[in-house]
């Protein structure tokens, strides 16, 4: 599983997801307690508009710790752009501090990705 | 005809190499795909159309892909032989900025994303005659067709997709947190295949015929031998194209051309003029069309009376063929082509 980093005395972590080649489609993201079976935050959205698609995860930022952000997307393929590239952004302080990503050319006429990095406390 | 069948296979593969990019991240299997055949035809690009290599002046809209290529030129002195004429034309806006291309943005500045480059190049039959080079550019100021642009297409197709992540989504809450793959059950995979069915026949037949206007501009030049050497202009063209469907059948394209071409004997660059109506009756993967047009010249005016038809290649792709006649007030000559386009999809 991809780690990504964040400062704990920084700003709120956003989490951001995309779908490039503008294909539209539409997501959940949830935020798993670290070593738990149970949620701390879970959305819903589309990609119609973009403005809606970043969430700022709980504060203080040092609670985060070893939490998984998890993206379950999907792209609708649509012609004749047979590409898709489908992204959760893990944000902070205006700088993007890791993502994670599927990106290719669809053979089916929907994708579906599922997208999860965990976040840790730098010391 | 094996050298045609090796060439058209490196032609294919070369052009996927380019285009293609394997898949990253942790993308779900698609075991439950269901078949994705559908595209949309690939036109002739205007780089393509001023090499004459059809008998048709008419610049044929379409909606934007990244790249698409074709080859054509097959038959030389009555036999096939390998092709003699390339073009290849591309979205620089989408290849560029393709992957962080997000619909809002698509949806805001439609026309950048549409413009397209092309070129192209016709070489010889024989070794003695100058080759010939085109550029052009063309860009769809309406696209009907254009599915990113219809509003109740994205809502249409949005909700389809939140009923297949939801299907996941309750799959992940089953088996619990990530790296935990979702693994779904077969009532769910075909649940997800029946949300998919609808897509491709909403693409297919209805969108193929949609109303269009392209306009483009281009320029040829020839070099003085074969290898392409002191390239000179010959000729300057802009065209305008609407298209306008009937019912889910049919097609109408109404063109228009003109250009300032140099005379071969006197050197000078003389008007051009050239109108056209084509009408296309069919379905997106088999259609068939019958064309008239004039061209008006200093001098020489010629009709031309043409007809066609394309057909979607079984694994992507399309042929083409047309045949026809033109006449001018001394002669009437039949124009042939058989054309491969290839959109950048993967064959």
């Amino acid at each position: 599983m991809k780690v990504v980093v964040f400062n704990p005395a920084g700003g709120p972590i956003i989490a951001e997801v995309t779908s490039g080649q503008a294909q539209p489609g539409s997501y959940t993201l949830r935020v798993w307690e670290a070593h738990a079976n149970t949620l701390v935050l879970k959305e819903r959205g589309n990609f119609i508009n973009s403005d809606d698609d970043a969430y700022k995860l709980p504060l203080p930022n040092t609670q985060n710790h070893e939490r998984i952000v998890e993206s379950i997307a999907t792209a609708v393929i649509t012609p004749p752009i047979k590409d898709y590239a489908l992204r959760l952004s893990i944000q902070q302080d205006g700088k993007e501090i890791g993502f994670e990503e599927s990106v290719g050319k669809a053979s089916s006429a929907t994708v579906t990705a599922d997208l999860f990095v965990m976040l840790e406390a730098a010391p | 005809m094996k050298r045609l069948r090796w060439f058209l296979a490196t032609a294919s593969l070369t052009l996927c190499t380019t285009v293609s990019r394997p898949a990253q991240g942790l993308q779900i299997p698609e075991a439950i795909a269901s078949t994705f055949r559908t595209d949309f035809a690939v036109p002739d690009a205007p780089a393509f159309l001023l090499l004459d290599v059809e008998p048709s002046t008419i610049v044929r809209p379409t909606t934007v892909r990244e790249l698409a290529g074709s080859v054509s030129g097959f038959a030389s002195s009555g036999r096939l032989s390998l092709p003699r004429a390339f073009a290849i034309e591309f979205a620089p806006a989408l290849l560029i900025g393709g992957k962080t291309l997000r619909l809002d943005k698509y949806q805001k500045h439609p026309t950048l994303y549409r413009l397209r480059l092309s070129a192209a190049t016709r070489r010889p039959e024989d070794s003695g005659s100058p080759t010939q080079i085109a550029v052009g550019l063309r860009v769809a100021l309406i696209d009907q067709a254009d599915l990113r642009t219809n509003a109740n297409y994205i809502d249409t197709v949005t909700a389809i997709a939140t009923k297949i992540n939801d299907i996941y989504d309750n799959a992940r809450d089953r088996v619990g947190p990530p790296p935990k793959p979702i693994e779904l059950t077969s009532a769910e995979e075909d649940s997800i295949a029946a949300l998919q069915a609808p897509l491709t026949g909403l693409w297919e037949n209805k969108k193929w015929n949609a109303r269009v206007l392209d306009v483009a501009a281009g320029m040829v030049a020839r070099g003085q031998d074969s290898l392409g050497r002191d390239l000179r202009s010959t000729q300057l063209a802009a065209w305008a194209t609407l298209g306008t469907g009937f019912g889910s059948w049919g097609q109408l394209l109404l063109g228009g051309k003109i250009a300032s071409v140099r005379d071969s004997v006197t050197d000078d660059f003389g008007a051009k003029g050239d109108l056209a109506g084509r009408f296309y009756v069919g379905t997106n993967r088999y259609k068939f069309f019958a064309e008239v047009g004039a061209t008006w010249q200093s001098g020489t005016d010629e009709w031309l009376l043409n007809g066609g038809g394309e057909a979607r290649l079984i694994r992507g792709g399309w042929v083409s063929f047309s045949a026809g006649l033109a006449s001018t007030s001394d002669r009437t000559d039949l124009r042939t082509n058989l054309a491969v386009k290839l959109g950048a999809l993967g064959l």
